[in-house]
């Protein structure tokens, strides 16, 4: 992270990642909401269910990926924008990073401390352990953390699109081509 | 099921060894013509019908106070279900097949096609759980002139259980509810019948659910009617059964007590 020079770009693993945990994240929030709102029959429910809590745990492992790449390797360099922005979107970052973990354990925690337990079938291939045993008090605090977690990442994928926008339409810097795919944008000169 | 009295009267008071049972069971009611046979075999006492009603290792006089080896006399009721009893082993140890059974007016065959067996049970924030049961087993036997004659027997397979998603099946099937691998079998059995109305006979009954029985009173719904020349019933029954008295504990209160079962079948006189 410090010293040594920082790459014009994030490296392609990282991008990779970065687009993929992004849909999923996405998806899992659609997914979660559909699952619970959507007023759909017991039988599609539970496969719902099934199927959140299966790309609920790629996402844990994505996102640990993901956690190690970034870390190990320098970021590129900071926009020329004011500081508190630099700040909030650092923040936002880390949050976002943060809370994934967290709406995962937290939902790891339901499903394990759930009155009625349900194995976790990870794609029908094996079951996921359980990490807690059943406890109405903190199924119930866990869940109202699932929720915020899942509400706050929404909210601060918004925050994030927003940041990337801005400074690509706004700033007119590097800040969203950097992190796009280099097989589109390699040829066309970015800012102003 | 022959509902005659002196046919339940034998069967409640035999001792009769497993595998005459057994044997017993694989018949089915035999052609008229062959009945008549049968029966007249059953008169004349000849060594073929003793062969074929003597029970090994039993003394030939605990089988005489059962009635076996009398005069034949239709009026007494033991002798004229001994007279069929015999018929039917002899069929078995001739190994033939009857054919199309077709002669007592009490005897119902269920049509699978038109049967449905039915659960629903509610649960707290997830929406409500219906299923059916694909695979089952039933005799109905009605006497219209005596309703308390009539019975039924119903043995369902717990595997069967179809929710409409493997997966969710699976976990139906699981220890958490039905246990099939443990309790394969859903069984429930009449112990009497009364009629309530004209249209409506309520079956009180034994229900055995994973392996706990329990009596149950269930109203049924008996319709008349027929197609295609032949006497059709068809029967409506709802009930709800309170699945913790059975030992499913699993979600509860998430997952509610009361299972609401729904049960239909259609069955054509044979």
């Amino acid at each position: 992270m410090s010293g040594g020079a920082r790459p014009a770009r994030w490296s392609a693993p990282l991008i990779a990642l970065h687009w993929l945990t992004g849909v999923l994240i996405l998806e899992l929030i659609a997914h979660g909401w559909i699952m619970l709102h959507a007023g759909l029959s017991a039988a599609t429910t539970f496969d719902l269910y099934q199927s959140h809590k299966s790309i609920s745990f790629v996402v844990l492992a994505l996102t640990a990926a993901r956690l190690i790449l970034r870390f190990s390797r320098k970021a590129p360099p900071k926009p020329a924008a004011a500081r508190w922005e630099n700040v909030l979107a650092r923040i936002v970052q880390a949050a976002l990073y943060a809370l994934t973990i967290a709406a995962i354990a937290s939902g790891w925690l339901v499903v394990s401390t759930s009155p009625l337990p349900i194995p976790t079938r990870f794609f029908d291939l094996f079951v996921v352990p359980d990490i807690a045993r059943p406890d109405p008090a903190l199924f119930a605090a866990a869940t109202l953390a699932h929720d915020i977690a899942a509400w706050s990442i929404a909210g601060l994928v918004a925050l994030h699109v927003a940041g990337g926008l801005k400074h690509h339409f706004i700033d007119r810097d590097d800040v969203l081509t950097r992190m796009l795919p280099r097989w589109r944008w390699a040829n066309r000169p970015h800012g102003a | 099921m022959i509902a005659t009295p002196g046919m339940l009267t034998c069967r409640m008071t035999m001792e009769a060894p497993v595998t005459r049972v057994e044997l017993l069971k694989q018949i089915e009611t035999p052609h008229p013509a062959l009945r008549a046979t049968f029966s007249r075999i059953g008169r004349l006492k000849t060594p073929v019908f003793r062969r074929a009603t003597r029970e090994k290792g039993k003394p030939l006089a605990r089988l005489r106070e059962r009635g076996w080896g009398e005069r034949y006399d239709s009026s007494k009721p033991q002798c004229a279900a001994n007279s069929r009893r015999a018929a039917r082993a002899l069929l078995a140890l001739a190994f033939l097949q009857p054919p199309a059974p077709a002669f007592a007016a009490d005897n119902w065959r269920i049509d699978s096609a038109r049967t449905t067996i039915a659960f629903s049970i509610d649960a707290v924030g997830f929406p409500r759980t219906e299923g059916r049961f694909r695979r089952f087993e039933g005799r109905i036997s009605v006497d219209f002139d005596h309703p308390n004659r009539s019975s039924v027997i119903f043995h369902v397979q717990s595997q069967s259980v179809d929710v409409g998603s493997p997966s969710f099946g699976d976990y139906i099937r699981s220890a958490a509810f039905l246990d099939s691998a443990g309790h394969p079998s859903i069984d429930f059995v009449s112990k009497s019948v009364e009629r309530t109305d004209d249209h409506t006979v309520r079956v009180t009954g034994d229900l055995t659910l994973l392996g706990v029985t329990k009596p149950i009173a269930v109203d049924v719904v008996v319709l008349r009617g027929a197609s295609g020349g032949r006497q059709r019933l068809e029967f409506h029954a709802e009930t709800r059964i309170d699945r913790l008295a059975f030992g499913m504990n699993s979600g509860y209160p998430l997952v509610s007590r009361e299972v609401d079962l729904k049960i239909s079948s259609a069955a054509e006189q044979i």
